[in-house]
C-alpha cells in the first residue's frame, strides 16, 4: 500500500497555525532522532523514518474515522509521533538527570547504557519534553502534557488509567482530545512497525554486531517481511529456515496479537473510536511463492 | 523582535535581539530571504537574543543550508541560555558558533 499522511495533510488544511507550530518542531525532533545512532549504531531505525511510518500506520487504523478527529487530537498524534522515541537522543547529562528522577541504577557500561535507554526511553521521551517543552512552541503546556502521555504510553504503561489517561483531556478551555485513543493509536503502530523495510539488511553489518541480542533482534525483524494491514486483521508476512528465528517472530506475532487487542479495548472502553482490527495472523510464505 | 542588518560587498552582518519563536521567526525568515541573494559571509550575532525555540531553529537551518552552497554562516555571541538550546535540540552539531 503506497504510503499516507492524511493525518498530517488534514491538520493543514483545517488548522494552519498548529500545522506550522508542528512543522517547526520536525526538524528538533530530526536531529534527536539522529542523535541517537551515534550512541547506538546496532539498534533498529528509530529515525524520523519511523516516524513516517508511525504516521502511515496511524491513518490506516484511523481509516474512515479521521472526520472525528478535531485539529487538536491531530495536533497532539503528530507531536507524539514525532517525539515518542524522543528519550533514545538525549545528551548524557540529561539521561543522568532523568536516570536518578526514574530511580533506576546507573548502568556499568556502555553496553548496559544502550539498553537502559531502550528500555527507558518512553519515560525519557517524558521527561525531555516535561524539562523542554517550551523549546517547542506548544500553545501551551496543557498541550504538552497531552504529547508527554502519548510518549509515556508507548510502551509499559496503563492506557486504562482514568487519572494518567482521563477520556476527554482538556488542552484549552471548551477543547478537549481523546488522550486513551490517541495514545493507544500510537503504542499500537509503533508496535506494528516491524517489518523488514524498518531496517533494511545492507544498511547493519548484523553478523558484526557484537551484541546477540541485538543480532537477534534483527534476524527477527529481516524475516518479516511485511505487515499488512486489513480492515478486519493484521496480517505479519515473514520467512525464515532458522528454528529459532521462527520461535522469535511467533513470539513478536503473540506479543503484537496481545497489544491490538489491549488498543482495541482502550479504543472501545475509553473512547467514540474503534479499532477494526481483531486480530493478528502469521503467514509463513517462502519467498516467491 | 528587531532585527539589525549591516552588508558590506559580500558580508552580511545580522544582529537579533528579543525572542525568536514561533510569532517572531518568520520575521527573520523574511529578512533572510530579502538579503541572502549574493551573500557570502553572514554572521548573526546573538548577544542580544534573549530565547530561541523550534521554529527560530527552523528559521536558521534553512540559513545554513542556503549559505552551505554559497558560501559561510557564523553564530556570535551566543549566552549561555542560547548555547543550552542548541545542545539539547542537537543543533549544537550542525550550526558553527563562534
Amino acid at each position: 500500500m503506497e504510503q499516507d499522511y492524511g493525518i498530517e495533510r488534514r491538520l493543514a488544511q483545517c488548522a494552519p497555525e498548529l500545522h506550522s507550530r508542528y512543522r517547526d518542531c520536525v526538524v528538533v525532533s530530526q536531529r534527536m532522532l539522529s542523535r541517537y545512532e551515534n550512541y547506538f549504531p546496532d539498534f533498529t531505525d528509530h529515525t524520523v523514518l519511523h516516524t513516517l511510518d508511525i504516521l502511515d500506520i496511524s491513518n490506516q487504523l484511523i481509516g474512515g474515522q479521521i472526520d472525528k478527529l478535531t485539529a487538536e487530537d491531530l495536533y497532539v498524534l503528530l507531536m507524539g509521533a514525532l517525539f515518542h522515541d524522543v528519550g533514545m537522543g538525549v545528551s548524557k547529562s540529561d539521561f543522568e538527570q532523568f536516570r536518578q528522577t526514574l530511580g533506576f541504577p546507573k548502568p556499568a557500561d556502555e553496553t548496559a547504557l544502550a539498553w537502559a535507554v531502550r528500555d527507558h526511553h518512553q519515560e525519557l521521551s517524558g521527561l525531555y519534553l516535561k524539562k523542554y517543552w517550551h523549546l517547542l512552541d506548544f500553545p501551551n503546556e496543557a498541550y504538552a502534557r497531552a504529547v508527554i502521555q502519548l510518549c509515556r504510553g508507548h510502551r509499559k504503561t496503563d492506557l486504562f488509567d482514568e487519572k494518567e489517561y482521563p477520556s476527554a483531556f482538556e488542552v484549552e478551555p471548551g477543547k478537549s482530545v481523546s488522550l486513551p485513543y490517541l495514545a493507544a493509536l500510537v503504542c499500537l503502530a509503533d508496535e506494528l512497525d516491524i517489518s523488514a523495510d524498518r531496517n533494511i539488511s545492507f544498511l547493519y553489518d548484523v553478523e558484526h554486531m557484537p551484541s546477540a541480542r541485538d543480532r537477534q533482534e534483527f534476524h527477527k525483524h529481516m524475516a518479516i517481511r511485511r505487515v499488512e494491514l486489513t480492515p478486519e486483521r493484521v496480517v505479519v508476512h515473514a520467512w525464515t529456515e532458522d528454528p529459532e528465528v521462527r520461535g522469535g517472530v511467533e513470539d513478536v506475532t503473540a506479543k503484537l496479537r496481545d497489544k491490538l487487542l489491549m488498543c482495541r479495548r482502550v479504543a472501545a472502553e475509553r473512547s467514540s473510536f474503534v479499532i477494526t482490527q481483531e486480530d493478528v495472523v502469521l503467514r509463513m510464505e517462502e519467498p516467491g511463492l | 523582535m528587531t532585527i539589525t542588518k549591516n552588508l558590506n560587498g559580500t558580508h552580511l552582518d545580522m544582529a537579533l535581539e528579543g525572542r525568536l519563536d514561533t510569532t517572531t521567526a518568520p520575521q527573520l525568515e523574511a529578512e533572510l530571504k530579502q538579503s541572502m541573494s549574493g551573500v557570502a559571509e553572514l554572521a548573526l550575532d546573538f548577544s542580544k537574543l534573549e530565547y530561541l525555540s523550534s521554529a527560530g531553529l527552523r528559521v536558521l537551518l534553512s540559513a545554513q543550508k542556503v549559505m552551505n552552497r554559497q558560501g559561510s554562516m557564523v553564530i556570535k555571541n551566543v549566552n549561555e541560555t542560547i548555547m543550552e538550546i542548541f545542545e539539547v535540540t542537537g543543533f549544537a552539531d550542525i550550526l558553527t558558533v563562534e
